[in-house]
């Protein structure tokens, strides 16, 4: 809650907490939301799911459920096109196809039923003859990669979110990435701690379940609402899967009410597409609690093992990092992008970093808020933490003699343009909130230090100028948490107008060009710098207007601030309005474009964290007593959002430090798919959340801009196992820490 | 399944409506009375993006039946503004304190934090997060719903006076 | 000669070489420069005459998108990096 913000106003937008133009929609019920689309003669679908974790599929009978009144179409995977090996590129996107001869996790979608109306669709699911053959399930990843394991695919795609992997075993792929020589590195150590560590599936947890409408036309042709992260690639995944071209898929993102990386693949919409296709109405898919709980992708389960060395004097000197991440039925647990951060924020000499992505009988995961760094700080700052207890360090002292600065190079050996390391810590160590001793008996404190690369890439944007010289801005990249507002003021701070000038639509992707989707913090980056590039390319075309009205070389034409000029003759001048009145009479309209796909540096960024917790010794029960996040943002666009960013994502973290897991039972059900027995933290269970927003420019950006949402998550279950073991002196190993475990390590501490 | 008439009064208005005895109240605001602000997040009372005020009660419409509204009134997040555009102080602070980040959950809490707010006009921090503690946000951490409401609360105060 | 960083898993390829210098004003010139001296680099890079999907290519800290058109400087360092996405 409480703010401190060190900034230099040298913007007239940027920086400025102006009111976010989709606000009145929200707070007033009319924003539309997927499951808010109402089309004419709209059947309603719902979808029969697998009970079993591993099975054949032998046979399917749908026709008891088509005799049933109000049932007007089923779906199965017969229903789709064959598809050609290969076609498909993401990873896994198969399944959005139904599970044809195997079902791999329960929860896997096997057929779908459209109906009159929700209920009549829920009773014909029941309708439905699925016989399986049950094979024997593999749950947890370590059984998974040994041999004679159930297997579950034939062959692994070495493509796996992203990365390139090797084929390790029958259910797993590895990439393994090295740095000197850890023998070597770990005989100079003086201090070496070594420790396992496991964490528990988790879910994002957005309030919105999965939705969408789809309506097919006679020719074929599908348009699609839908509640995404990445419209592209929804439409590119759902043209791949029903072998259509991708002009004949039209993808309308709606609001989206929450995603964190939930929302980036079609689970529905292909099949909604089919059921239109077969009824020539519009099908409505939304999702129940439980559904999303069981068939979509929640976070990465994971197994680690670190070991770190380190000098008396505090330098660390190596590092191995071992982890298996459970990807569940499909590869694609976020391994690449964890074995290229995972100790990227410490300056190590020699370090082997070894990552799996391991395939068990589980709900496919997804991406949630940086993934997969979460998981890997709680291990890695977890030792780190027993390293300055061991060498007698100030943990913040220690953190500040390894970090990385500019110039220092990644594991990949690029080096770092300028970050904000030192700062976080230094703004953390200066915190009126650790300057503050805690006091009390079974009080903690706890630090950690969280990194992240942030990312870029592609996205388009065009700006029309309107006769009155007001703005329209259309992009690609559906607004989670505002950022249509961030985009837009960068680009009313490059035109030189008041933000209220500025009106910003998200659009289809007939509409615009291709944008990658609103994930991996690139949103206000990119489609950020796509709006200032259409700005500047407006600003240019509207100084070639003014050089043809005034009779003169562009060249000599200037604008800065929103006025053209000459820059000599001070008679010979526009304000933005004036120019924009005199366009459609002096050769037509100005619409600027862009396309971007940012050639220079993504900024990547620090986040660093003081906790205090008491822990009650009769129940185990953790209670945060005070929280102070310090995050580089690069240049915060909008304080007041970039605060949210921050106390968000570090109540997710409190909640998955203490809280949040998936309980499976032996046959791979999920036995809490409810919000009552998944519990995410309510207002109750948290404090205010002290931000400080540390702004150290990114210099690839033309305002400094630095992704921002996700770093916020990876440090709270490091900071509070710290904080938990400065108060009762035991080391939490794994997550969550909820009570029950807080207490068995207790009793362990006292010989129980 | 046949259906059943009901009368009710929704956000000042009589209305007449046909629902099956099925249906939820939830349900009849969304699909029958195309009031799609209040919203749909687990359908088992645990969220509360569903909650409308049910006679001066607080209630999450997923948990109540259609039926159960006849001759009842109901206030969904629709019902809050004034018929001008004006909007209530609880509209209001979350707007300006940047009180919501994606909106899904907005009007569950804004029309939970008037029930709250009409039985404890000055809530502290504490009876705020315990008041709102029916509702889920993943967004914001809830810090700024909590000032927002805070600050709502000092607005209405302030008016009556 | 430019100066091209091996990613460890292509390491088997180079010897255990983890830095090579290359002559090549593209980086179309620099990958065929490395294969003609480790056989299997361009395999490992490059798929239908295109930078693979999954591969990013960082000159000087920088991503460059020109594919195997980008223009290399003698002083430039290169890097191949996994594409990683995020949540």
């Amino acid at each position: 809650m409480s703010t401190t913000i060190e900034r230099s106003s040298q913007y007239k937008v940027i920086g400025k907490d102006v009111l976010r133009p989709d606000g009145v929609d929200k707070v007033t019920g009319r924003a539309v939301f997927a499951d808010d689309v109402h089309l004419n003669g709209m059947l309603h679908a719902k979808v029969l799911r697998s009970p079993h974790a591993h099975a054949k599929i032998r046979s399917i009978d749908v026709s008891e459920a088509l005799k049933m009144p109000g049932v007007r179409a089923v779906v199965t995977s017969e229903d789709f096109p064959p598809i050609p090996e290969g076609i498909v590129k993401e990873e896994g996107a198969a399944f959005f196809a139904l599970a044809s001869d195997k079902v791999l996790f329960r929860g896997h979608a096997v057929a779908a039923v459209a109906a009159d109306s929700p209920h009549v669709a829920d009773e014909a699911l029941s309708k439905i003859k699925v016989e399986y053959e049950v094979l024997k399930a593999v749950l947890d990843p370590r059984e998974a990669m040994e041999p004679g394991a159930p297997v579950l695919h034939e062959k692994l795609n070495p493509m796996s979110f992203g990365a390139r992997l090797e084929q390790h075993s029958p259910n797993a792929l590895q990439q393994i990435t090295s740095m000197g020589d850890i023998e070597q590195g770990f005989r100079e150590a003086d201090v070496v701690v070594e420790r396992e560590f496991t964490t528990k599936t988790v879910h994002q947890g957005y309030i919105e379940p999965q939705s969408c409408v789809v309506d097919t036309a006679p020719d074929g042709s599908v348009t699609i609402w839908s509640t995404c992260q990445g419209p592209f690639r929804h439409r590119d995944n759902t043209a791949d899967l029903l072998q259509l071209p991708q002009n004949k898929v039209k993808v309308i993102p709606t609001e989206i009410g929450g995603g964190f990386g939930g929302k980036e693949v079609p689970y529905l919409e292909p099949m909604a597409a089919i059921l239109s296709r077969k009824t020539g109405r519009p099908v409505k898919i939304t999702m129940s609690r439980s559904d999303v709980f069981e068939g979509t992708g929640p976070a990465c389960a994971s197994y680690m093992r670190v070991k770190f060395g380190a000098k008396k004097t505090g330098e660390l000197v190596a590092a191995h990092l071992y982890f298996c991440f459970e990807a569940g039925a499909f590869p694609g647990a976020p391994v690449g992008g964890a074995v290229g951060i995972g100790l990227g924020r410490y300056k190590i000499p020699n370090q082997l970093v070894e990552g799996f992505d391991v395939v068990v009988n589980k709900p496919r995961t997804q991406p949630y808020r940086a993934p997969g760094a979460t998981q890997i700080h709680f291990a890695t700052e977890g030792v780190v933490d027993e390293l300055c207890e061991k060498i007698g360090m100030d943990p913040i002292e220690f953190r500040l003699k390894n970090v990385v600065q500019e110039g220092d190079r990644n594991v990949q050996g690029v080096p770092f343009l300028r970050i904000g390391g030192v700062e976080v810590l230094e703004a953390i160590k200066n915190s009126d909130h650790y300057k503050t001793p805690l006091e009390g008996p079974n009080r903690g404190r706890g630090v950690a230090l969280g990194f992240w690369r942030n990312g870029g890439g592609m996205s388009s944007c065009s700006i029309s100028v309107h006769p009155d010289g007001t703005v329209s801005i259309i992009e690609g990249s559906p607004d989670l948490s505002g950022t249509r507002t961030g985009i837009g003021m960068q680009a009313a701070e490059t035109l030189g107008i008041p933000f209220e000038d500025v009106r910003i639509t998200v659009v289809d992707t007939d509409s615009v060009g291709y944008t990658m989707g609103s994930w991996g913090s690139r949103t206000s980056f990119a489609t950020g710098w796509a709006a200032i590039e259409a700005a500047r390319d407006v600003n240019l075309k509207m100084v070639e207007r003014a050089s043809s009205i005034w009779s003169v070389p562009p060249e000599e034409v200037e604008v800065s601030d929103g006025t053209f000029y000459h820059r000599d003759d001070g008679s010979k001048k526009f304000t933005f309005k004036q120019l924009a009145a005199r366009l459609n009479a002096t050769g037509g309209p100005v619409v600027g474009s862009s396309v971007v796909d940012p050639t220079r540096g993504v900024g990547p960024a620090f986040a660093a964290n003081v906790v205090d917790l008491e822990v009650d010794p009769e129940t185990g029960k953790v209670t945060i007593l005070r929280y102070t996040v310090a995050q580089d943002v690069g240049q915060a666009l909008h304080p007041g959002m970039v605060e949210g960013q921050l106390e968000g994502g570090t109540v997710q973290g409190i909640g998955w430090a203490l809280n949040e897991e998936y309980f499976f039972d032996n046959d791979g059900q999920m036995r809490n798919s409810s919000f009552l027995d998944y519990r995410m933290p309510v207002a109750l269970d948290v404090p205010m959340i002290d931000t400080i927003i540390i702004e150290v420019p990114n210099p690839g950006h033309p305002y400094g801009v630095r992704g921002v949402g996700e770093n916020n998550i990876i440090t709270p279950p490091a900071a509070i196992a710290a904080a938990i073991h400065n108060a009762i002196g035991v080391r939490m190993t794994d997550l969550p820490m909820s009570p029950g475990y807080v207490l068995q390590a207790l009793w362990q501490q006292n010989g129980h | 399944m046949a259906k059943v008439i009901v009368n009710a009064v929704v956000n000042g208005e009589p209305v007449e409506f046909f629902c099956e005895p099925r249906q939820s109240l939830l349900e009849v605001i969304r699909d029958v009375l195309l009031l799609t602000g209040t919203k749909e997040g687990c359908n088992d009372g645990n969220c509360g993006a569903c909650n409308v005020i049910l006679d001066g009660v607080l209630v999450d419409s997923c948990c109540v039946l259609g039926v159960e509204a006849q001759g009842k009134t109901v206030e969904t997040i629709e019902g809050l503004a004034g018929t001008d555009g004006d909007l209530h102080p609880l509209q209001r602070t979350f707007l300006d304190l940047t009180g919501l980040q994606c909106g899904i959950c907005t009007p569950g809490f804004i029309v939970s934090a008037k029930a709250l707010l009409e039985s404890n006009p000055n809530p502290s921090e504490h009876e705020i997060r315990l008041g709102l503690s029916g509702n889920l946000c993943r967004c914001t951490g809830y810090d700024k719903i909590v000032l927002a409401v805070q600050e709502a609360g000092k607005m209405l105060t302030e008016a009556k006076r | 000669m430019a100066l091209v960083w091996i990613p460890s898993n292509m390491r088997h390829l180079t010897g255990g070489e983890s830095r090579i210098r290359v002559e090549g004003s593209t980086l179309a010139d620099i990958i065929s420069s490395l294969e003609a001296n480790f056989p299997g680099v361009r395999e490992e890079l490059v798929r239908d005459n295109l930078i693979k999907d999954e591969i990013a290519v960082a000159i000087d800290g920088e991503q460059g998108h020109q594919g195997l058109f980008q223009e290399i400087d003698d002083s430039s360092e290169i890097h191949f990096i996994p594409m990683v996405a995020g949540g």
